[in-house]
């Protein structure tokens, strides 16, 4: 039997005065493709934010393997989880090439007082071969197009060597080929390395593609868990999930 | 050439270079942070904290450190928490320091001139421990930056990014105003309150301009920073003009060109043109 990768006991989480999350207990285990899915303003992001810590925690548990981590060892979960935002704001004129922007997420293993070696050398070229990106590494990442940001944010999650994938909207905003390459590509690094991975999205059909289990959120809480052939036929049989 | 030879001016010239790599440097981070607000409200505390030594009779450098420190400090949590707007708690942090430095002008046994020129500093007078205080923040400045030169990069692309990756981000922000507030307090008294700002933002502003790597753009705003410096002292002797504002007008100018010069401005516009030709053509069928 399994082992629980994810636990996150009586979570709670909250900005200002709002609280988005309450008391939500999830156990994921290893090497499940997980999918979130619900309207806006449901907790989805949050709860991502919550598996590593990003989203401040007043109240509840975060384990992974067992351990539980806390604000004083945030920085120790978050190097066993790559992540990959749905959005985030970069100036067009930025000085940084996307080979140095996928670097920036080895940073945290590399260490302080050390530089990147060999193995960093040999990751990126694993990865750009990978996800057939030579060509973009010299460019600033700036200057990329939509995909081709996602692409290079996505190898800077795996480069991380992570055991744990949080994927946020990557598919938002890509056309239907790319959709369809991009999904190839998650399943095949999920496949490959062994991951866990929690990915929210909007698109049905990229759920149902890439998910074994699938979550919806509503209104901070989540009102269904299950396999996704049971989701499909409850979206079928009745006019809501819950 | 005389000028070189005149013990003063020399002194000049190495208190120039010095303020011009620790400047130059923290204007990187600075301005791709797009904090240059942060460096204004700073430069402020230390002002403020500058004129309060005059009239305490105390040491200068003593007493800009700790209040551009205090506003560092003050300014990094409000900031990093997101309780306030970073500008709503800079501007605040900002009306307040001017609010004292004029305060303290007033009651200044000597009036406006001690302020002015703490504003405009005295770089033709630097003493031999200003020179020495100049000497190991430049040198602070540049070892921060070539140590951490990976995880500085990281956060200047995206806090919240390089935090998910596991490096301590708040820390290594708060370690950034710190070196900026120890800068601007270090070269106060030579290179006073208002230049001081302007060479760390003019030739940063123009290293952005100019290329798309972070080494280099350190290498290239503190090399203009130390141009500046020195091009406009000579300037200043040749002419029999005020030393610290023909530096910030030499540090204006080269922004000037950098902005004209640009390969980014230009990739913008041909990038517009192209979208205009599209436009164009797609509405011709």
């Amino acid at each position: 039997m399994r082992s629980s990768k994810i636990r996150l006991i009586d979570v709670s989480v909250g900005y200002m005065t709002e609280t988005v999350i309450n008391n939500l207990s999830l156990e994921i285990e290893e090497g499940e493709f997980t999918g979130i899915f619900g309207p806006n303003g449901a907790g989805k992001t949050t709860l991502l934010c919550a598996v590593n810590r990003l989203a401040r925690i007043p109240e509840g548990k975060v384990l992974i393997d067992n351990t539980e981590f806390t604000r004083l060892n945030e920085n120790a979960l978050r190097r066993k989880i790559g992540y990959v935002p749905q959005y985030f704001d970069v100036d067009p004129k930025l000085p940084a090439t996307s080979e140095e922007v996928i670097m920036m997420g080895r940073c945290g293993q590399i260490g302080l007082f050390h530089f990147a070696g060999t193995k960093e050398k040999r990751l990126m070229t694993d990865l750009a071969d990978m996800l057939e990106m030579h060509h973009l590494l010299g460019k600033p990442f700036g200057q990329l197009s939509g995909g081709e940001k996602k692409k290079i944010l996505i190898a800077r999650a795996l480069i991380q060597e992570p055991e744990i994938m949080l994927l946020d909207e990557i598919f938002a905003w890509l056309d239907r080929d790319m959709t369809s390459r991009f999904a190839r590509i998650i399943r095949d690094v999920h496949i490959r390395n062994n991951l866990t991975t929690l990915m929210v999205s909007h698109d049905l059909n990229i759920i149902k593609r890439l998910c074994e289990r699938i979550l919806w959120m509503e209104e901070g809480k989540i009102v269904f868990d299950g396999g996704k052939e049971e989701f499909m036929r409850r979206l079928e049989t009745s006019n809501g999930i819950a | 050439m005389e000028l070189l030879e005149l013990a003063f001016f020399q002194k000049a010239l190495i208190a120039c270079m010095l303020a011009g790599i620790a400047c130059g440097i923290v204007g990187v981070w600075i301005v791709t942070m797009r904090i240059s607000f942060i460096g204004v409200a700073v430069s402020h505390a230390a002002f403020a904290g500058a004129l309060l030594a005059v009239v305490l009779d105390q040491p200068i450098v003593l007493f800009s450190s700790i209040f551009s420190l205090l506003s560092c400090a003050v300014l990094g949590p409000l900031s990093d928490r997101g309780q306030l707007h970073p500008e709503t708690s800079i501007g605040i942090i900002f009306s307040a320091t001017l609010g004292v430095a004029f305060l303290l002008m007033g009651i200044m046994p000597e009036g406006k001139s001690q302020a002015l020129n703490l504003l405009w500093g005295s770089v033709l007078t630097v003493t031999g421990t200003d020179t020495a205080l100049l000497a190991a923040t430049a040198l602070l400045v540049s070892a921060t930056a070539i140590i951490f030169f990976k995880e500085l990069q990281s956060i200047v692309f995206n806090r919240e990014m390089a935090k998910a990756s596991g490096i301590a981000a708040s820390a290594f922000f708060y370690l950034l105003l710190f070196m900026t507030g120890t800068t601007v307090s270090t070269t106060l008294k030579s290179v006073g309150g208002l230049l001081v700002f302007a060479l760390i933002i003019n030739p940063a502003a123009a290293a952005y301009q100019i290329t798309y790597s972070m080494k280099k753009m350190y290498v290239i705003s503190l090399v203009l920073a130390v141009f500046s410096g020195w091009s406009g002292l000579v300037l200043a002797a040749v002419f029999n003009l005020p030393a610290g504002a023909c530096i910030v007008l030499v540090s204006s100018l080269i922004f000037a060109v950098s902005v004209i010069l640009s390969p980014k401005r230009k990739m913008k516009n041909d990038k517009n043109r192209k979208g205009f030709f599209q436009r164009t053509r797609g509405q011709m069928g």
